[in-house]
């Protein structure tokens, strides 16, 4: 008994077991594909993402349209606006809520700009690199609003305060020319950065990697930071400016609801008004729920698929012990054991699980190789990541499989051999 | 009759098999009936997109700097000039509009009374042809109005309750964006699941600022909708619009800029397959990994209700022995059996594409609910949207499918088998 006898009885009904067999390799191979994502996607999601959204909201400030009958021509010059943004900006800054205030261009996260420059530096021995990367223009208190931290163990606050000392320099991700290359090594240093042609910039300080969402590889986290230019009067230069705030620690719950409250009170100056608050929160959400669907869908899939292995082995060996009555009851009468006979069926189907499982990894290998999993950070072919996911897959079709198996299995235990065997 | 008593007898002999055979049918066409509907309600027409498959889409342009050359490109909206340029005097097409792609998150209220936040779309007045809305009372707003910026809107049903209270508020004036609007036409209810034409209210695009805004000399904030000449294939409509887009490179290169195609105006079916500005659908990609999804779900429960049907057959042997003694010839068997099971799926199909529709139902705002976007209003989902003549045809093809796959071969099997040994027993 045991293995080989497991094997035999296999062989035995090699017609049916081959269409099990090949059932469980097709399930197992797509099984191993959605792992292979879902294991991807959820090392991602436990990395650093480089930004912090708690406590953080976007305020819009819009500015009332010439047929508005609030509209004064007298706030409609430039530096009327400018002034009229000033004076809420600072009220925004005085409320006792608020931490912190910043202003940004396509900056904030999930704003899905992919605004871009090139980045040049040409190293001691001589070698080009350059690569291109996400650009974020913001002023020095964005980078404590989302926490920005220095690759060196810099605070957000040491970082502001570094950008609003040397406005005319940029901060880059450490990664920004690769992984292989540490770019710490560059602060204080000038590399040259292209805006229709390169000229030469200054690298004040060398930032963690900052992600476009949460879903981003490490190595696609390349950016790099600049001012949005404020000049001595504060006034941001150009107009459209992303208007973000920070809450201070228990204090954002109620936030949108006072802020809207005092809306006309202390928000409308000039021309301008408050035309809404949102929270990251809110706008992370709707920006990963197309992904968030399309994980969803790929978990129906594979619960669709599981629930066909137990079906299909449910059927199967319910018919087989079925078939079968006086054989078990025959290995009762030899000195079975109701467990042993229990543990017979569900070795059965282990054993199947087994077999085609070298099958199984032989494919997924190869698909791997040829690109047609997800992408993890380093490449396709990862082999912790391929052998955990084998191994997760085999875990998940053998829990299915004794599920299946269980039930009729139950029910050969309790083959009565003196009824069974009535005949002969 | 004997038909009918044959099925059942079947299903009563062995009851657990049968369950687990419907169950498992019913459960493979709920599945892919899901993955139907979810593709349906994207391409398949409904009001007021009642006329998706003539539509052709716009929503980006891309350009680049001759200085820069062709790698260095800008992607998005366009200025109102290149939008009329590119797409305005098509003959091929019935009405283009030109509108802003997302709606606009805005205030609106009675003048000096509290706002609530609606989505507004800024559009021209051909949007009103393009697309066929159910107007409770009034009008759109005419293209005189919208060309001369006059401050008409037109509101669903549901905004005008909000503020109003009653529908019939044609000519009362309502504040968006807190400038004063004459409501010229109340529409029914328009789901966000309609990605284009839903909205709470719509403006001419010329009253708001976005109407000027430029950037890249001929990008700006503008998307275009062409709906395509009754009987006019889409090819004439891309032909005549490569033609125009050919002329306008030419005009504007002494600038300095040029634009790259990627292929646009879009079919419907091309547009949902993803809106980056920078990249051009993939088309074909998109189906191959539909059908591939498609065939797993039907190849692994056909494999498994293969394997119950020939269980099922393997019982009634002598039965097939006896009937073939008596002079059934094996394509005879083969129908029946086939037959037989034809009608066993389809009833489980039939439950299975109850459950999809229960499903679409209970967890529209989980399959619907539009990424990337932050909307005033839930998505609504009804029976039109989901339910079309194709979803039946749909069905009975993923049923037959089914069947042909799972009982093909044991059908096939029971057929042949040997008369002598099938009633020696």
């Amino acid at each position: 008994m045991g293995i080989k006898y497991i094997l035999k009885r296999l062989l035995a009904e090699w017609k049916s077991n081959m269409w099990l067999a090949i059932e469980l390799l097709i399930v197992s191979v797509v099984i191993w594909i959605i792992a292979d994502q879902l294991y991807v996607v959820n090392s991602r999601m436990n990395e650093d993402p480089g930004f912090d959204i708690s406590n953080t909201f976007l305020v819009s400030i819009e500015e009332l349209g010439e047929s508005a009958p609030e509209y004064s021509a007298a706030y409609s010059s430039d530096s009327a606006r400018s002034s009229s943004k000033r004076e809420v900006i600072e009220r925004l800054r005085r409320r006792p809520e608020i931490e912190v205030v910043g202003l940004s261009i396509n900056s904030y996260p999930y704003n899905g700009s992919n605004s871009g420059t090139m980045l040049q530096h040409v190293t001691e021995d001589g070698d080009t690199l350059r690569n291109s990367m996400i650009v974020r223009s913001v002023s020095p208190d964005f980078l404590k609003v989302f926490r920005y931290r220095g690759a060196n163990g810099e605070t957000p606050e040491q970082l502001a305060e570094i950008f609003a000392k040397h406005p005319d320099g940029i901060m880059v991700s450490s990664n920004v020319f690769g992984a292989d290359f540490d770019a710490t090594v560059l602060t204080g240093r000038e590399v040259e950065r292209y805006e229709g042609g390169f000229a030469p910039v200054k690298i004040i300080a060398v930032l963690q990697p900052v992600k476009y969402n949460e879903y981003e590889r490490m190595s696609d986290a390349t950016s790099v930071v600049s001012s949005i230019g404020i000049d001595e009067e504060g006034n941001v230069q150009g107009w459209y400016n992303e208007i973000t705030v920070r809450v201070k620690d228990g204090m954002e719950k109620d936030f949108i609801e006072n802020l809207l409250a005092d809306s006309e009170s202390q928000f409308r100056v000039g021309n301008l008004y408050l035309a809404g608050v949102q929270s990251f929160d809110r706008i992370a959400k709707a920006y990963n729920l197309g992904r968030k669907q399309a994980l969803t869908s790929k978990f129906i899939v594979m619960s669709f698929l599981l629930v066909n292995i137990f079906l299909g082995l449910l059927g199967t060996f319910w018919f087989r012990t079925r078939q079968r009555y006086s054989e078990i009851a025959l290995m009762k009468v030899t000195g079975a054991t109701a467990r042993k006979v229990f543990m017979t069926q569900i070795g059965e189907g282990l054993v199947l699980l087994a077999c085609i499982t070298p099958v199984a990894a032989a494919i997924e290998i190869n698909m791997a190789m040829m690109e047609i999993n997800a992408l993890g950070d380093y490449g396709y072919l990862e082999w912790p990541r391929m052998i955990s996911c084998i191994a997760i897959v085999f875990g998940i079709m053998a829990f299915m499989i004794v599920c299946g198996v269980s039930i009729p299995a139950y029910r050969a235990m309790h083959v009565n051999p003196a009824s069974a065997l009535h005949d002969e | 009759m004997n038909f009918i008593k044959n099925i059942w007898s079947d299903i009563k002999e062995q009851p657990m098999l049968s369950g687990v055979s419907i169950i498992g049918t019913a459960l493979a066409i709920f599945l892919i009936m899901v993955v139907v509907m979810l593709q349906e309600v994207k391409v398949a027409p409904f009001a007021p997109e009642s006329n998706r498959e003539r539509l052709l889409y716009a929503d980006h342009a891309s350009i680049y700097n001759l200085k820069d050359g062709p790698d260095w490109n800008s992607n998005g909206g366009m200025s109102v000039e290149l939008a009329e340029r590119l797409y305005k005097d098509l003959t091929t097409a019935e009405a283009v509009s030109i509108y802003v792609n997302d709606t606009q998150s805005s205030s609106a209220s009675l003048p000096g009374q509290p706002s609530v936040t609606v989505d507004t779309r800024l559009c021209d007045a051909d949007f009103f042809k393009v697309f066929d809305y159910t107007f409770i009372s009034g009008a759109p707003f005419s293209r005189s109005d919208s060309e001369s910026g006059i401050k008409k809107a037109v509101i669903t049903d549901g905004l005008a309750r909000k503020i109003f209270g009653r529908t019939d508020v044609v000519g009362e004036e309502l504040m968006l964006f807190r400038v004063p609007y004459v409501v010229c036409g109340v529409v029914k209810n328009v789901s966000t699941v309609a990605t284009k034409a839903y909205a709470d209210a719509w403006i001419p695009y010329s009253t708001s600022w976005m109407a000027s805004s430029k950037w890249n000399e001929h990008m700006g904030m503008m998307s275009v909708v062409i709906l395509a000449k009754d009987g006019v294939e889409h090819s004439e409509v891309k032909e005549e619009c490569n033609n125009f887009f050919n002329k306008t490179n030419d005009e504007i290169e002494a600038g300095g800029w040029r634009l790259i195609q990627r292929d646009r105006p879009y079919d419907q079916e091309t547009q949902v397959c993803g809106s980056s500005s920078n990249r051009t659908p993939d088309l074909n990609s998109e189906r191959k990994e539909r059908i591939i999804l498609l065939s797993i779900l039907l190849i692994v429960p056909a494999i498994n209700l293969s394997c119950m049907t020939h269980s099922r057959l393997s019982q009634r042997r002598s039965e097939v022995g006896v009937k073939r003694a008596f002079g059934a010839t094996r394509g005879m068997i083969l129908n029946e059996v086939l037959a037989e099971n034809m009608v066993v799926t389809l009833v489980a199909g039939v439950i299975g594409f109850m459950l999809s529709i229960g499903f679409a139902y209970m967890f529209s705002s989980e399959l619907f609910t539009r990424s990337f976007v932050t909307l005033s209003n839930e998505p609504t989902i009804e029976l039109s949207m989901l339910v079309h003549a194709s979803t039946f045809l749909w069905v009975l093809i993923f049923c037959f499918l089914l069947n042909v796959l799972s009982a093909g071969l044991p059908a096939w099997q029971a057929s042949r088998v040997n008369v002598v040994n099938a009633i020696k027993g």
